[in-house]
């Protein structure tokens, strides 16, 4: 019995890896890559392994030009704002509507069902319209504003199952104690919901660090720009330069997946699901 | 409750304000203090020394109001490169009431980014086009006539006739073309070795005479893809036309017996192995072709030679096109200037694209790092410019050179023919009875 | 990339409590009927207290999502010229008609549509099913595991948060055309392939690789939710299966499978909305070639708005789009719930 099972593991782990390395392959092909000089041609092999002695001057070129350190700095300001303003205005629209009663309430959110559904892209035009009358063009806090009205519909929706799952008797108990609904919220909810909030707010967090049409359209001025576009200019008219495109790309990368590893702890050991019920 | 909630509201409103204001704040002193060089772009270096000297007087004058332009441009590195460090700099010494904003846009959705801008009255002063575009955002009213403007009289013989004529719409003149480019011949002096052949071929009759001399894997040229631009060479030379000379008519041209003939000829070299697999976005690729010598030559453009290792380079060399039924035809590229009526600095902007059509700034992107081509032939034909490696090759091809169909319809059309030519090379459709049905329904869009 | 995004954003949602319309309609009778003053002055009090909690989002969500997706539909019965100031003459149905005149016609409007809308039922078709077997067989696998779970947790999660532009052009760059790009070179050195493949550039192969594409990022996410479910799901069922003589994979399919029937659900719904929904793998590595036939939805609707200026007929596509993935998941809806019902 227990030799059968310790077999089982390994054929786990074998079939593991085997997967583990076709999704990790096309990542090491970029980094190493991106210590090649590669321009025009493409090389004969695939670069798989990093080849020594490394080129390491697409780094060094991709952080000098095009403003990208600038970017750099731009694009992890403008992400932890808007992380901040997507968990605020989800955290509240989903309270509202798992904890209040008022009416119109199925109404609207089988209105945000609907507006998750159609296809967002002519959107962009009308979005100008509004932001630019606010005279918010070419400002990050029109790019946060945007960011918060277009993740209501998707994250009410996401969050209102787990704040429904909260046990009542736990407020009404606070409530009891004289505290407040805003207080139940902060002291109860969110703390219950933790791992919820946190999977939604990583993939915020990644959605807005790669963000590239809203910043392209929304920011007028070069030395506002992100990453994303910065990464974009390397696809030019004419060629991509491949060697400075995933030097870039790297750095792009790896401030995520840092961030996801450092946070993972936080919502996946837990259990995203059952989280807010043991509460 | 109520004070709670104040909170909250608050708190939201001061992390956005917040942020809004970390933003601005740092956006002017990243301008304040940019600074003027960085390292790296060694082709611009390489060419330091044949830099013109400024030019002193260049005979433009504004008296206006102290304003900052924003200027939209796509131009690579190297370019931009130029742009930045020499031309705007002589620029706002020379006018320093007039500042400009350089924005550098992406290539992929560029297009959205301008109807952003023209939908809410926010597009650049000045912009920086692909000359394709001119007439359908000049049909949609977007685009500033220059006719009237000062200099434009002047201005208009001096350009390349080509170039010029992309700018033209229902009557009026609606941009400047900036720099010119058309594909070349692009030969591989390593098959050229194996061929022995020492001179270039002149026809197509003489590449074809050389098909027997070529081993496995070998063809005698390559297009880059299948399409109105990459194809257009080889299918005008051969004698076939898109549309009359006048662009307002396809039946009779596009399907005539020569264009017929001349995309049966194309299909059925690609079948026998004449014309190479890079059509159809094959191996090799047109630069592993030309660079290992698995193709003769290959349509290229003058940024070919700088998007390329030096050690690449050396195994290739730029010269004419052979010649077909219809001449030695090519077609022309490049880019043209526009103002948007939306512009509040139009005078403004308007001196500085004359500025860069003026004598430093058209040199100074010829012997820059992009190698761009002037549109004013004066120039083009310097013995400056003329020095700059492989611009004799290309300022001659441009004579031969057609302008695709300056039509706001151009897009649908090139995009309908794209598929057409893919289809033949494909055996999905038949050149004859394709292009008798593409003639009428591009008939169709010339008329609206 | 926002466009994703947002069916991404669409796809983290509900997982606890998949039917909260009907329970909605349950809380909503009343007990005994007030006079219509009394509700009116009741609602306005409802009202009130919530206000504080839900302007904000409502506010932005109305100016910024609805307001929109409401001229998007104006946009669609008109003439649409995006020049401020231009009449935009009203056309009935004119724009919706031009998906349906001559779609056999090798050509025309509809055909190209209609390829694109198979194109995205296709993606349905494959990449759905591919995801959450995928994810649910390594969810298992990783749920069983005594050690290392969290590391392969992070190694098939980190294809999910990386920027989409980049993994698209790493795909762009391990797809090329030529003998040395690496699903080639692997494939000739296995002898699959004789000859290196043009993968990008024709139509079934094109597919293939925004289909795989799309899987190989997505099936991580599928995996995270699914190996959360899977803890929530009490041991003693499993022991209480073993000691009857079950087998390993009669668990699976008679403990496992029904247990997390909800996620599965929350999952159905959220990967046919992506995959209806795919843009940038088609928009920055095929562009629909070859002619058109690699196309989806979302890039022919972005090509006739932004390429074309047709924008009344893009709007009108993108409402049709929107109205069929809309009753396609109210009807899944239904029927599923029927099934957990009963």
């Amino acid at each position: 019995m227990k030799k059968s099972r310790a077999a089982a593991q390994i054929v786990i782990h074998v079939i593991l890896i085997f997967l583990a390395v076709i999704c990790l392959t096309p990542f090491l092909s970029m980094i190493s890559s991106s210590f090649m000089d590669i321009r025009g041609v493409l090389p004969d092999v695939p670069v798989i392994f990093p080849k020594f002695p490394l080129f390491v001057e697409n780094y060094a070129k991709v952080w000098t030009a095009n403003n990208f350190s600038r970017y750099f700095l731009n694009t992890l300001v403008i992400s932890v704002g808007g992380l901040v303003v997507n968990v605020m205005i989800s955290v509240s629209m989903a309270y509202s509507f798992a904890r209040f009663k008022f009416p119109g309430r199925e109404a609207i959110f089988n209105v945000f069902l609907l507006t998750m559904m159609v296809p967002a892209q002519l959107a962009l035009i009308s979005q100008y319209t509004v932001l630019n009358g606010l005279k918010l063009i070419d400002n990050y806090a029109g790019v946060l504003l945007l960011w918060g009205g277009t993740c209501v519909a998707g994250n009410t929706f996401f969050y209102r199952g787990f704040f429904e799952s909260v046990p009542k008797e736990l407020e009404e108990s606070m409530f009891l104690d004289g505290a407040s609904r805003f207080q139940v919220l902060t002291h109860c909810i969110i703390p219950l919901c933790k791992p919820a909030i946190g999977t939604s707010a990583i993939f915020a967090f990644n959605g807005y660090w790669g963000d590239l049409f809203n910043i392209l359209t929304f920011i007028k001025t070069e030395e506002k720009r992100t990453l994303s576009v910065a990464l974009q200019l390397f696809r030019g008219q004419h060629t991509t330069e491949y060697g400075l495109m995933f030097a870039a790309s790297v750095i792009v990368i790896i401030p995520v997946i840092v961030i996801f590893i450092i946070f993972q702890k936080q919502f996946m050991r837990q259990g995203l699901m059952e989280g807010a019920v043991k509460g | 409750m109520k004070r709670s909630t104040g909170k909250w509201l608050a708190l939201l409103m001061a992390a956005v304000m917040l942020f809004s204001l970390a933003a601005c704040s740092g956006g002017e002193k990243e301008a304040k203090d940019k600074e003027p060089a960085s390292t790296g772009g060694d082709e611009a270096k390489g060419n330091e020394d044949q830099t013109p000297a400024p030019a002193g007087d260049s005979g433009l004058t504004y008296d206006g109001d102290e304003v900052t332009i924003t200027y939209w441009h796509t131009h690579g590195d190297a370019e931009e490169e130029v742009l930045k460090e020499q031309i705007v700099p002589e620029f706002e010494k020379q006018f320093p009431n007039i500042h400009v904003k350089l924005v550098r846009m992406p290539y992929d959705g560029l297009k959205q980014q301008i109807i952003q801008g023209v939908s809410s009255g926010t597009a650049p002063d000045l912009m920086r086009m692909d000359i394709i575009w001119i007439s359908e955002f000049a049909k949609m009213g977007a685009l500033v006539p220059v006719d009237e403007l000062p200099g434009f009289a002047d201005l208009k013989d001096k350009f390349f006739e080509g170039p010029l004529s992309t700018n033209y719409y229902d009557g009026k003149y609606y941009g400047v073309p900036l720099n010119t480019n058309c594909l070349g011949g692009c030969w591989s002096k390593t098959l050229m070795e194996q061929l022995e052949i020492t001179e270039l071929p002149t026809t197509y009759d003489e590449v074809l005479a050389l098909k027997d001399k070529l081993k496995d894997g070998q063809y005698l040229f390559s297009a880059e893809g299948a399409n109105t631009w990459a194809l257009a060479p080889l299918f005008y030379s051969l004698g076939g036309h898109y549309t009359n000379e006048d662009f307002t008519k396809a039946t009779g041209y596009m399907n005539s017996d020569v264009s017929v003939k001349a995309l049966e000829t194309i299909v059925q070299w690609y079948d026998e192995g004449i014309l190479g697999p890079a059509t159809m976005g094959g191996k090799p690729d047109v630069s592993n072709g030309l660079f290992r010598g698995n193709y003769l030559f290959s349509y290229q453009g003058p940024w070919f030679y700088t998007n390329n290792k030096e050690e690449d380079i050396a195994k290739v060399q730029s010269g004419m096109l052979p010649a077909g039924d219809g001449g030695s035809v090519t077609v022309v590229g490049g880019e043209d200037l526009c103002m948007f009526n939306s512009g509040k600095n139009q005078e403004a902007a308007w001196v500085f694209a004359r500025f860069l059509l003026g004598e430093y700034a058209q040199k100074a992107q010829a012997l820059g790092g992009g190698r761009l081509i002037p549109t004013i032939k004066e120039y083009a034909n310097s013995d400056e410019v003329m020095a700059v490696e492989n611009m004799d090759v290309y300022v001659k091809q441009l004579e031969t050179a057609i302008s695709r169909t300056p039509h706001p319809n151009w897009e649908k059309m090139s995009d309908k023919l794209n598929k057409l030519f893919e289809s033949c090379l494909r055996h999905e459709a038949e050149p004859k009875a394709g292009l008798d049905k593409l003639a009428g329904e591009v008939d169709a869009l010339l008329a609206e | 990339m926002t466009m994703y995004d947002g069916a991404q954003a669409c796809v983290k949602n509900q997982a606890t409590e998949p039917c909260a319309p009907s329970s909605g309609k349950g809380g909503r009778l009343p007990v005994k009927k007030d006079s219509l003053a009394v509700r009116f002055r009741k609602g306005l009090r409802q009202w009130l207290a919530v206000l504080p909690f839900l302007s904000v989002g409502l506010v932005l969500f109305v100016v910024f999502v609805l307001y929109p997706q409401l001229k998007n539909i104006y946009i669609a019965f008109s003439e649409y010229s995006i020049m401020p100031g231009s009449e935009n003459p009203f056309v009935g149905f004119e724009n919706f008609k031009r998906a349906f005149i001559g779609i056999k016609e090798h050509g025309s409007d509809a055909y190209y549509f209609w390829i694109a809308f198979r194109n995205n039922l296709l993606a349905v078709l494959v990449t759905v099913p591919g995801q959450m077997v995928l994810g649910l067989l390594v969810a298992v696998m990783i749920h069983n595991l005594k050690f290392g779970k969290n590391i392969y947790k992070i190694i098939f999660y980190i294809a999910v948060i990386c920027d989409w532009v980049v993994v698209a052009n790493i795909f762009d760059y391990i797809f090329q055309p030529d003998n040395g790009s690496l699903v080639n070179f692997v494939l000739m050195k296995l002898h699959i392939l004789k000859e290196p493949l043009a993968w990008l550039k024709e139509t079934w192969t094109g597919n293939w690789v925004i289909w795989i594409f799309s899987i190989w990022k997505g099936f991580g996410w599928v995996m995270i939710i699914y190996t959360a479910a899977l803890q929530g799901i009490s041991k003693d069922m499993y022991e209480a299966a073993t000691i009857d003589g079950a087998s390993s994979v009669e668990k699976f399919f008679y403990i496992t499978l029904p247990s997390v029937r909800g996620t599965t659900f929350y999952l159905l719904i959220n990967l046919i909305n992506g995959a209806m929904n795919i843009f940038i793998q088609v928009f920055l590595l095929t562009k629909g070639d070859p002619v058109g036939t690699t196309d989806v939805m979302m890039n022919y609707i972005y090509t006739r708005a932004f390429s074309y200026f047709e924008f009344g007929y893009a709007a009108a596509c993108g409402l049709m789009m929107g109205i069929f993935v809309f009753t396609t998941a109210m009807c899944l809806k239904r029927f599923l719930r029927y099934g957990q019902d009963t």
